[in-house]
């Protein structure tokens, strides 16, 4: 009984359980997606799922200073950064062969 | 009870949007469940008491990056790519394999680390540890604190992200802006 009570009040580990399992998604996402754009997906959901890390560690551990809110500010920032550059690359790209298909962007390789 | 209530819904909803945006066969369906996914972050980020983390969440991922994401779509054609849904191979296989082992590892650190702690450990309990600080948060805000934060001790990272926007707009625009020579494209 008393376990169950355990399991059911949400504590740090919840929130780093859920933020493994979102980090999870993430990863096969990007590993098994030909899709650019959904690459670009799997790759911000991981993001998110690293924040969510920061913030419950900020919100059990460091109250007072908050630090892992101030580095997931951060990581938001440069993130926004990646994502808009990714997007204008693809774009780039694009033009040169018009495809999302990850499969057919070898010529670094041919 | 309700904060966990709350939380049990929240999290259901973020995992099942992310596996959906994973998942899905066309791509505007995916990007509509990884929205979904952003805005139920921000639930994640209010419960945890980050209020203003919560915002930008909402500002820079559900609007700005959604945004991009849409515009991107639509700039690519992406009628004849149905056929880029994942199928049962060994790259499948391989990736379910290795993503599946990292989340192996990484229970198995959170499960170590809480039976080395004990689960009576302040910081595995859902007692916060600084009844006053989190008063204060609960009432004032966390955007003081990250303000002050943000502008005396990370003062350097700061200025140095602001940088890095810079350039990374300036890049964007060179990047993607078509060339004016002639013949130079492909």
């Amino acid at each position: 009984m008393t376990i169950i009570i355990k399991i059911l009040s949400v504590s740090l580990v919840h929130y780093l359980v859920l933020a493994g399992l979102m980090f999870f998604i993430g990863l096969f996402g990007l590993l098994t997606s030909k899709n650019i754009l959904k690459m670009l997906i799997s790759l911000e959901i991981m993001l998110n799922s690293i924040n969510i890390n920061f913030a419950a560690f900020a919100n059990y551990t460091d109250l007072i200073n908050l630090r892992g809110q101030v580095f997931s500010l951060f990581v938001m920032a440069v993130a926004a950064a990646e994502i808009a550059l990714a997007l204008g690359i693809l774009i780039a790209l694009y033009r040169n062969k018009p495809t999302v298909n990850i499969l057919e962007h070898r010529e670094l390789k041919d | 009870m309700l904060e966990s209530l709350f939380f049990f819904v929240i999290a259901g909803i973020t995992l099942l949007s992310a596996l959906l945006a994973v998942v899905s066969h066309k791509i505007v369906y995916s990007s509509i469940s990884v929205i979904i996914t952003f805005f139920s972050v921000a639930g994640i980020f209010f419960l945890l008491n980050a209020d203003f983390l919560g915002v930008s969440q909402i500002i820079i991922y559900s609007t700005g990056i959604a945004i991009l994401i849409l515009f991107a779509i639509m700039l690519t054609d992406q009628g004849k790519e149905m056929k880029l849904w994942f199928d049962l191979s060994l790259k499948t296989i391989l990736s379910f394999v290795i993503a599946s082992s990292f989340l192996f590892i990484v229970l198995i650190s959170i499960f170590n680390v809480l039976k080395y702690f004990g689960y009576s450990s302040q910081s595995f309990n859902h007692v916060l540890p600084v009844a006053s600080a989190a008063a204060s948060i609960k009432t004032g805000g966390s955007a003081i604190v990250i303000g002050k934060q943000l502008l005396t001790v990370y003062l350097l990272p700061f200025e140095a992200v602001s940088i890095l926007l810079l350039a990374a707009i300036v890049g964007c625009i060179a990047v993607a802006k078509k060339s004016k020579v002639k013949g130079d494209q492909a």
